[in-house]
């Protein structure tokens, strides 16, 4: 990959990867690292990696690094984002927009990446299975669970209201 | 039936979104229609929810990440030289590509020895040769201290060419023939070509038997019967006169054979190796141990 190809891979994909964790981990500061390493591991094994497998090469250890950084949180105790999960509890309205948020919050790590990695950027199963190391049959079973889990939830928040 | 109560999961989202093929979605239908729970189920799905990028999140810091292309602007005054240099560097390669095409495609033999020093070496040499080279340049410097004066300086200076200090041992074949090639390039001068051929290689085992084939050097003139060290230690004792001196030697002279076991720079360090270290020795009748037939018939010459 050339100097220039890695230039145009921060720029096509360094919202998407941004979004991608953010969405995940709730957090400006950690998604915000997980970037920046992972570019900057991109950089580093630039002349391995292809520009056509650049992408998927990003996402992959995005991902990785995020399960990683999940890991050491929930070993800690995540508690940064009670104070903001009690607030929304109080709101009356909720917009569509929010219960899916809700309904994502319910889902198992996996399962939100693999949603989110299938819907923001139209991966096909094989490259999920390749950046989740799993096989496509059970990021298949993984995303039929996880849709499923999602819609369940927001109906019951919908009926809630 | 391929679809069954156990896989159907890795099937539905298809379903749901008519992707299976005609023959799956057959199949499908006809195992919901055994499976009234599961039918009910899916049919509770039919409206999927899929996300949509939220585009107002985006990340600032992207010129961080940007990298520019480094482009050197050639002056004037160091165009020359570095011209020069380039021209140098370019003679190496084909030198040391030439040279390994020599041996591995004419009538050449490539050089395996089977040395029985060897065998104190670990079982895992082959990829940890690097390893091993730092291990015995350490005993070569331990070695080397022992000798007197005069010689330790030539034999360090000798030594200290051809043991690629600066490797470390992660570093793999391709990375450490890189460095003998740089290594090379600072060291080697013009004024001192190489013109080594390699031809039909003999060895000689520790009991004296001909076992394979080792390195045979031949210069434009004559030809070099390189003997393994193994077997050219009782003669360097006689040479020497001394058993811990001529050990001493002969283990610095090992220096050469892990590198030389390694495929490709194997054998360009070898030959460039002892044989620089034979022009250089000062003592003759170690010439004269190490290959006699060389000697033998330069004497005839003379």
């Amino acid at each position: 990959m050339t100097v220039n190809e890695y230039n145009i891979c921060v720029k096509e994909h360094a919202d998407g990867i941004f979004r991608f964790v953010l969405k995940q981990i709730a957090n400006r500061a950690d998604a915000h690292d997980i970037v920046q390493n992972t570019f900057e591991k991109l950089w580093k094994h630039r002349e391995k990696v292809t520009a056509a497998k650049a992408k998927s090469y990003a996402f992959t250890i995005a991902y990785h690094d995020m399960i990683d950084l999940t890991r050491k949180k929930k070993f800690v105790g995540n508690y940064e984002n009670a104070p903001e999960r009690i607030e929304r509890d109080f709101q009356t309205q909720m917009e569509t927009k929010e219960l899916i948020e809700k309904g994502l919050a319910e889902l198992s790590d996996i399962q939100k990446s693999l949603i989110l990695l299938r819907d923001y950027e139209g991966y096909t199963y094989e490259e999920m299975a390749q950046i989740s190391e799993l096989s496509i049959s059970q990021v298949k079973v993984y995303l039929f669970r996880g849709r499923k889990k999602l819609q369940q939830a927001i109906n019951r928040l919908n009926k809630a209201i | 039936m391929t679809i069954n109560k156990f896989n159907y999961e890795a099937f539905a989202l298809d379903y749901l979104e008519g992707k299976l093929s005609v023959e799956l979605t057959e199949e499908m239908e006809r195992f919901l229609a055994t499976h009234p729970a599961i039918e009910t189920e899916l049919s509770g799905m039919m409206e999927v929810v899929y996300l949509e990028p939220d585009t107002s999140i985006v990340f600032e810091d992207k010129a961080a990440l940007l990298k520019e292309e480094k482009v050197v602007w050639l002056n004037r005054k160091w165009a020359k030289p570095l011209m020069a240099a380039a021209s140098v560097a370019l003679l190496l390669m084909t030198y040391f590509s030439g040279y390994q095409a020599g041996i591995k495609q004419g009538d050449n033999t490539v050089v395996v020895t089977e040395d029985k020093h060897n065998e104190n070496r670990p079982e895992n040499s082959a990829p940890s040769v690097v390893a091993t080279i730092e291990k015995e340049e350490t005993g070569i410097v331990e070695q080397i201290e022992k000798l007197p004066t005069t010689q330790e300086s030539e034999l360090e200076k000798t030594v200290a060419r051809f043991v690629p200090k600066t490797i470390v041992p992660t570093k793999n074949i391709r990375e450490v023939k890189m460095e003998v090639v740089n290594k090379a390039f600072e060291e080697i001068t013009i004024e001192e070509p190489t013109t080594i051929v390699a031809e039909k290689i003999q060895v000689v085992d520790n009991e004296g038997i001909e076992q394979k084939l080792a390195p045979k050097e031949v210069t434009e003139k004559e030809p070099i019967i390189l003997t393994p060290i193994a077997s050219i230690q009782p003669k360097l004792v006689n040479a020497i006169g001394q058993e811990e001196r001529a050990n001493n030697l002969s283990n610095a002279l090992k220096v050469e054979l892990p590198v030389a076991e390694m495929a490709g720079i194997t054998i360009q360090k070898r030959k460039r190796g002892i044989k620089d270290f034979l022009g250089r020795f000062p003592v003759t009748q170690l010439k004269e141990a190490l290959i006699p037939s060389y000697y033998k018939e330069e004497n005839a010459g003379q």
